[in-house]
């Protein structure tokens, strides 16, 4: 057994490269029927984020040379324009790092949650495609329960860490449940929508859309099922909505303070969270002050952001520990299961007690002919050689049942290794 | 009999502690159906100890101090659990438990010195007012730690720097909703239960109001939640301003409720 991984990640390379070296997820199965020509084992990863080759096998001396060769002819790009961002890992690096990426600890977003989907996918690809053996199956699900595991022991996931995604967490801090909550958008930037689509998704569900000309307005409203409303009755929309988002250009305060003192009244002053994406602000500051308003500019979202990403880290350094620990006795469950030097010890040992039996009978004999010894070499060899071939198939099986690493154990103390 | 039933609340309550303190404080929640159960069991217990009590006495179990304070928190944690199922207001648990736990081993430590009951404690009415009134107090308190925890995850948004509370909290429409409408039961509760405490006094002593220390403060808390409940409906009081009320008006009753007694001795203790 030996587990290999060679690959490149946002870490180590460009985003140029990776696209460059990005496989498809269509195209994963046909590369892994290749790879199949020179190792018994593999899997591939390829994320806008990594690719990753995973191998298992036991004959190849040059692993790197021969995967580098490999993907080289695979992505028709000379080697010498990747190589230098490539990371290789053997063994027992290799099991952590799949941990690692697995648990979301290798991410951009350290947490986020898409990477297991991922992975699970280029499984499902490989087993598909029979390009996993025991080994690297075993692997892959033990990683996937690692990563269950660091996500429901640590808080790595638990705050979010996008402005858009702030703002919602935000909401529902006030709000309870936004189903059924309405929404209004003042002047439309990409981040209003992508927040207003954070929303929806959450259940939010009249959109109002208001901007100082009423086509622009319609536009966007048409474009994300709101609806569009006339900028004079700014006051009355207020009034609506529960959550305002606003990202005009405008160089003045779009809603003054005597506006939201005006709709908390019509309003019974039931609350209003103020968002304000834009830059200069569009939201006058004061707002806050009145009650059951709340009012977050875009720094204030991203300090709450980075906030979230700092107690992120913390956690991150607890799941450290965690995928590594997981990591160490995964390895060691493997070494224990891994037969092959158990087949050569027993082997050796059989021949060395063959070759001395040899000796002896040589000498109780007295002087054979050539003929004489070579069949007596022969008988010998062929006896050892069959219960030794036989008993080999039989102790691989063995390995990948539950029990396997007592029964190994049991079989090396019958030849008192 | 009564302490082993007592000491076995204890014990449910306390497990049921432990859950709610870690889901509190380390964010970890997993266990909360065998959580609930052992709510639900130290509740029935602390039930059935006061349901002894009162058959062994032959009286309303209010008669004492511990008593009174016991049956509250037994009347806090059911209607903690009826509020509570989906499981928003878990943090009230933090707090309401420890005091829950502590008032049962008040009680535990202190029956022996039983005061002599007053006959007038005894039969009729009282058997209607005095849960009435313990049970709008219970109402009450819940309201006032929702309006705290109102308080202060407002403070938490408001300040834009989300710290300990702000992860910890429900939200402020949590908070103030189910604040809101224990304070409408315990509205209820308290003028039905001032109500039958003045027919009670009329079939007693002839006279419905007798213009007790007790009385009084009771008429006075009572005319506090009428205002912030007429507040809320015509005047739209919200969020704050009703928060800090319904901590006043808690304040009032607990006074009405316990320190009354201790500045003025008379039938009327508890």
């Amino acid at each position: 057994m030996a587990i290999s991984l060679i690959g490149l990640n946002h870490k180590t390379a460009p985003v140029e490269l990776r696209e460059r070296l990005h496989m498809p997820q269509d195209q994963i199965a046909e590369a892994l029927g290749k790879l199949l020509q020179i190792v018994p084992e593999a899997l591939i990863f390829s994320t806008c984020n990594r690719v990753e080759l995973l191998i298992n096998q036991e004959a190849l001396e040059d692993v790197r040379e021969q995967l580098v060769l490999f993907w080289s002819k695979y992505r028709n790009m000379p080697a010498a324009e990747f190589e230098p961002f490539l990371y290789h890992h053997a063994g027992p690096d290799a099991v952590h790092h799949v941990f690692r990426v697995t648990s979301s600890l290798d991410s951009m977003v350290i947490g986020e949650p898409q990477i297991l989907g991922q992975m699970k996918q280029f499984f499902a690809i490989a087993q598909q495609a029979k390009s996993i053996g025991a080994t690297l199956h075993s692997l892959m699900e033990r990683s996937f329960m690692v990563a269950k595991k660091v996500r429901n022991e640590t808080m790595i996931a638990a705050n979010a860490v996008s402005v858009s995604s702030v703002a919602v967490e935000l909401a529902t801090k006030i709000f309870g449940k936004l189903e059924g909550r309405t929404a209004l958008i003042i002047g439309a930037g990409k981040m209003s929508l992508l927040s207003i689509q954070h929303l929806q998704s959450r259940g939010v569900r009249v959109i109002l859309v208001t901007n100082r000309t009423f086509q622009k307005a319609a536009e966007i409203a048409e474009h994300i099922k709101g609806r569009a409303v006339p900028f004079e009755n700014l006051i009355d929309c207020l009034a609506e909505s529960d959550i305002v988002i606003s990202s005009t250009g405008s160089d003045t305060f779009i809603v003054r303070k005597e506006h939201a003192l005006r709709a908390m009244s019509l309003r019974k002053n039931r609350p209003i969270f103020f968002i304000d994406l834009a830059v200069p602000r569009d939201i006058d500051p004061q707002i806050n002050q009145i009650d059951n308003t709340f009012l977050y500019d875009i720094d204030d979202l991203r300090a709450v952001a980075d906030k979230n990403r700092q107690e992120r880290q913390k956690e991150a350094q607890r799941a450290e520990e965690m995928v590594s620990q997981e990591a160490e006795v995964f390895w060691n469950k493997l070494k224990a299961l891994d037969i092959a030097p158990t087949i050569r010890e027993i082997q050796s040992r059989i021949e060395s007690m063959r070759k001395r039996e040899i000796e002896l009978t040589l000498k109780k004999l007295g002087p054979l002919t050539a003929e004489q010894q070579e069949a007596i070499e022969q008988l010998t060899a062929s006896v050892t050689d069959k219960i030794v071939q036989s008993s080999f198939s039989e102790l691989r099986q063995l390995a990948n049942q539950p029990d396997g690493v007592e029964k190994i154990s049991l079989i090396k103390k019958l030849f008192r290794l | 009999m009564q302490n082993v039933l007592a000491l076995i609340s204890i014990l449910f309550y306390a497990l049921s502690a432990v859950y709610f303190g870690v889901k509190f404080f380390l964010k970890k929640d997993k266990t909360r159906t065998l959580a609930f159960l052992f709510l639900l069991i130290g509740f029935v217990t602390h039930a059935l100890d006061l349901l002894v009590i009162g058959l062994d006495h032959h009286r309303f179990p209010a008669a004492t101090f511990t008593e009174a304070f016991s049956l509250l928190t037994c009347l806090v944690i059911l209607l903690f659990i009826l509020m509570n199922r989906a499981g928003e207001m878990d943090a009230a648990g933090v707090l309401l438990l420890p005091v829950t736990i502590l008032s049962v081993m008040l009680y535990v430590l202190h029956h022996g010195n039983d005061q002599v009951v007053e006959p007038v404690l005894k039969g009729g009415w009282i058997y209607v007012h005095i849960p009435l009134m313990i049970l709008s107090v219970a109402a009450l308190s819940i309201s006032c730690i929702l309006a705290a925890m109102y308080l202060v995850q407002e403070k938490q948004l408001k300040s834009k720097s989300p710290a300990f509370f702000y992860y910890r909290l429900p939200s402020l429409e949590v908070c103030e909703e189910w604040s809101y409408r224990s304070l409408w039961f315990g509205f209820f509760t308290l003028t039905f239960g001032i109500l039958t405490g003045m027919i009670w006094s009329k079939y007693l002593r002839g006279v419905y109001w007798s213009g007790d220390y007790k009385g009084i403060w009771s008429v006075i808390t009572w005319c506090l939640y009428a205002m912030l409940l007429h507040g809320r409906t015509i005047s739209s009081w919200r969020g704050r301003k009703a928060a800090y009320l319904a901590i006043l008006g808690f304040v009032f009753i607990l006074f009405a409720f316990a320190g009354v007694s201790l500045v003025a001795k008379s039938y009327h203790s508890f």
